[in-house]
C-alpha cells in the first residue's frame, strides 16, 4: 500500500523549483496588485501586461532549475528521491567506511514508494498548458464554436447589426469579423478566434434584450477586444495559469489580467462609439436582464465567460470581467473626460519602489525558510533511514546539532544528497550510536568520525 | 403530448395534406418535431432542416416562435449545452392534430354554410349507392343510440 509520510509532503513542497516558482508567483502577484492599485500612472494596458509577469515566473526559472551550479549557488541544494541505484557509491564501496557501525544506508523501499509529487504536478501543468495552447491556437476558435453551439449568421440575418459592426470595424481599422449567435437566453457577447477566423458572438438573450443601438455599443466593446488581440492575450494568460494549475494565485493573476483587458475594451469601445453614456447604460440594462436567470457556479462561469460578472468577492476574484459598478465608473469618467484625482508622479514612483522593496524582502525571507528546511532535511535524511529500520523516527534539527557542538558543522551543512558522492578525506560524517536508554531520542547521541580514503 | 383540440389559423385549399393547415416551413418543423422522441432546441431543428435545404437559423427560430404562439408547440427553459436555452416539443400527436384540424375546418363550414354543406354531402353521396347506404346505416345507428 502506498503510504505518504507527512514530512514527505513538506519535502516535495520545498523542492527548489517548485517552491520558488510557487512563492515568487504569489509574492509578485501581490506586488503587482498593490502597484496597480496605488500607482495611478499605470494604464489598463500596462496593468494587464504587468499581471502576466507573475505567471511567467515558472518559465523564467527553468534555466535556473536546469543548471546545477546556479542551484548550488543560489538555492543551496537540490533534493532528489533516492533509490537503490543512486545510493552514494562511496558509502557502499569504500572498505574503511563500510566498517563504520552502522553504515549510512537508505531505506530503499520506502523512498521508492514516495512518488515525486512536485515533479508530477509540474509535468501535469506543462501538459495542460501546452495542450490548451495547441488546441486554442491550432483550432482557432473551431473548438469553442462547437462547444458553445455557435451558429454563423447569414448576410441577410440581423442585417442592420451586421452593417453597424462593419462601420465600427472600419473606424477601428480592423477587418469586420464574422458574426454568430448562441442560443443562450442570458444576455452575453464574446469574441473567439483570431485573424480571419475571428467571430463576434451574441447570445439570443442579448439580441432579444437590447435595442439596435445598444447592440452596437456591445459590438464596439467586443471589436475593441479584436483590435487589442485579446483572444490571444486570454489564451496566453490561461496557458500560463495552467502551467501553475496547483497555485491559486495563478488563477487570480490570469483573471485579473483579463479584467484589465475588459476595462481597456470598455474605454476603447466607448471612444469608438462616441457615446460613452450609451455603453454604460447598456451595461446596466444587461445586468438587470441577467438577474432574471439563476446564478452559475464558478466553474461554469469560468468556462463560459459571461459578459458581466457577479459582484460577490470570491466570484469577482476569479471572474474574468470587472464588477459592473467599476465598469460604469470607468466609462463615466471617460465621458466626463477627467480623472477622479490627478495622479502624483512622485508619490506613485515612491509607492512603487516601496512595494517592490517589500516584495524583495518577503522573497528573501521565504527563501531563508526553504534554505533552513533543506539543511534540516538533508541531515535528517542521513540519520533517519538507518534508525527507521529499528523502529525509531528521530527528527533532528539544526538546533539539536548545535547543542552537541559538532566541530566541523559548517562543512556538513553543505552536503546535499548528491553531495554525498563527493565525500573526501578530511570531511566529517556523523555516526549514530545507541546506548540503550528509554527514549529513542536520548538513545542517539551524535559522534563525529573523520573520513579516510 | 396532449390530446386536445388544435386551433387552426388558416386553410389553404391548394396545400397538400398538412400544408393545407400550415405553411411549408411550419410543416417541415412540425414533422421534425414529431419524428423526434425528445424535446429539441431551435438549433437541433435547424441542423436537421439544413441537411435538406439552405435555410437561415433566424427563420427557423421565428417560425418555431410562431408555432409556439399558435399553440402547436410547447417549450420550457432548460440548462443545456451553451447556457440556458428553450427546448420545444409538439403539443399534439400527429394523428390527433390532423383529426382536430379537419374537425375545425368542417365545423367552421357547417356553422357558416350548414344547408349548403348538407346538400353537397347528399349530392355527392347519392352518386355512389354503396357509399350512400353505408352513411344511411351510420346515421340510423347514431339516431337510435341518441333516442334509446
Amino acid at each position: 500500500m502506498l503510504t505518504i509520510d507527512p514530512n514527505y509532503i513538506l519535502i516535495q513542497f520545498f523542492q527548489p523549483y517548485f517552491y520558488y516558482s510557487t512563492i515568487l508567483l504569489a509574492v509578485s502577484f501581490i506586488c503587482v496588485k498593490a502597484l496597480a492599485k496605488y500607482n495611478r500612472l499605470l494604464t489598463a494596458r500596462v496593468k494587464s501586461l504587468c499581471y502576466l509577469f507573475p505567471l511567467t515566473i515558472p518559465v523564467l526559472l527553468i534555466p535556473f532549475a536546469s543548471s546545477w551550479l546556479i542551484m548550488r549557488l543560489f538555492l543551496e541544494a537540490k533534493i532528489s528521491s533516492y533509490g537503490l541505484h543512486n545510493t552514494p557509491p562511496a558509502l557502499r564501496l569504500d572498505p574503511h567506511i563500510s566498517t563504520l557501525p552502522p553504515p549510512i544506508v537508505f531505506n530503499h523501499v520506502k523512498l521508492l514508494n514516495n512518488p515525486p509529487v512536485a515533479n508530477m504536478l509540474l509535468a501535469a501543468g506543462l501538459t495542460l498548458s501546452v495542450s490548451y495552447l495547441l488546441a486554442t491556437v491550432v483550432l482557432n476558435g473551431r473548438a469553442a464554436k462547437r462547444v458553445f453551439h455557435v451558429v454563423e449568421l447569414e448576410p441577410e440575418e440581423y442585417e442592420s447589426l451586421q452593417r453597424r459592426v462593419g462601420e465600427l470595424s472600419r473606424r477601428l481599422g480592423i477587418n469586420p469579423p464574422r458574426i454568430g449567435l448562441v442560443e443562450d437566453l442570458r444576455p452575453n457577447a464574446f469574441t473567439i478566434g483570431y485573424g480571419e477566423r475571428t467571430m463576434l458572438i451574441f447570445s439570443l438573450g442579448m439580441l432579444k434584450t437590447l435595442e439596435e443601438r445598444e447592440l452596437a455599443a456591445v459590438a464596439a466593446h467586443e471589436l475593441a477586444h479584436v483590435k487589442n488581440n485579446d483572444f490571444l492575450f486570454k489564451t496566453a494568460s490561461v496557458a500560463l495559469a495552467l502551467l501553475s494549475f496547483f497555485n491559486p494565485f495563478a488563477y487570480f493573476a490570469s483573471a485579473t489580467a483579463q479584467r484589465e483587458r475588459e476595462i481597456l475594451a470598455d474605454e476603447e469601445g466607448a471612444r469608438i462609439l462616441g457615446q460613452p453614456r450609451l455603453l454604460a447604460k447598456t451595461l446596466v440594462k444587461i445586468y438587470e436582464a441577467s438577474r432574471a436567470f439563476p446564478k452559475e457556479g464558478i466553474i461554469t462561469r469560468l468556462a463560459t465567460g459571461l459578459f458581466l460578472s457577479s459582484p460577490t468577492s470570491l466570484r469577482s476574484m476569479l471572474s474574468t470581467h470587472p464588477r459592473l459598478d467599476q465598469r460604469v465608473e470607468t466609462i463615466r469618467r471617460l465621458n466626463d473626460g477627467k480623472e477622479p484625482t490627478p495622479a502624483n508622479p512622485l508619490l506613485s514612483i515612491t509607492i512603487s519602489i516601496l512595494i517592490i522593496a517589500a516584495g524583495i524582502i518577503s522573497t528573501y525571507y521565504l527563501a531563508s525558510i526553504q534554505r533552513s528546511f533543506i539543511r534540516q532535511y538533508l541531515l535528517t535524511m542521513v540519520f533517519k533511514t538507518p534508525l527507521e529500520e529499528k523502529g525509531f523516527i528521530p527528527a533532528y534539527s539544526l538546533d539539536s546539532m548545535k547543542r552537541i557542538r559538532i566541530s566541523n558543522f559548517s562543512r556538513l551543512r553543505n552536503i546535499s544528497p548528491n553531495g554525498l558522492n563527493e565525500l573526501r578525506p578530511g570531511m566529517m560524517v556523523l555516526k549514530i550510536e545507541e546506548d540503550g536508554g528509554s527514549s529513542p531520542r536520548r538513545q542517539t547521541p551524535f559522534q563525529c568520525f573523520p573520513l579516510k580514503a | 403530448m396532449r390530446r386536445g383540440t388544435a386551433k387552426i389559423f388558416q386553410y389553404n385549399i391548394e396545400g397538400k395534406e398538412l400544408q393545407a393547415f400550415l405553411g411549408p416551413l411550419e410543416t417541415s418543423i412540425i414533422e421534425v418535431m414529431w419524428s423526434s422522441k425528445q424535446p429539441l432546441t431551435v438549433r437541433d431543428v435547424y441542423e436537421k432542416l439544413r441537411r435538406r435545404k439552405r435555410i437561415a437559423y433566424t427563420t427557423v427560430m421565428t417560425t418555431m416562435d410562431r408555432l409556439y404562439e399558435k399553440g402547436l408547440l410547447d417549450r420550457r427553459m432548460e440548462k443545456g449545452r451553451g447556457g440556458v436555452l428553450y427546448v420545444y416539443w409538439p403539443k399534439f400527436e400527429e394523428h390527433s392534430f390532423k383529426k382536430s384540424a379537419v374537425h375545425e375546418v368542417l365545423n367552421s363550414l357547417v356553422e357558416n354554410f350548414g344547408d349548403i354543406v348538407a346538400s353537397y354531402l347528399v349530392e355527392r353521396l347519392s352518386s355512389d349507392e354503396k357509399e350512400f347506404k353505408e352513411l344511411k346505416e351510420k346515421l340510423e345507428k347514431a339516431l337510435k343510440g341518441k333516442g334509446g
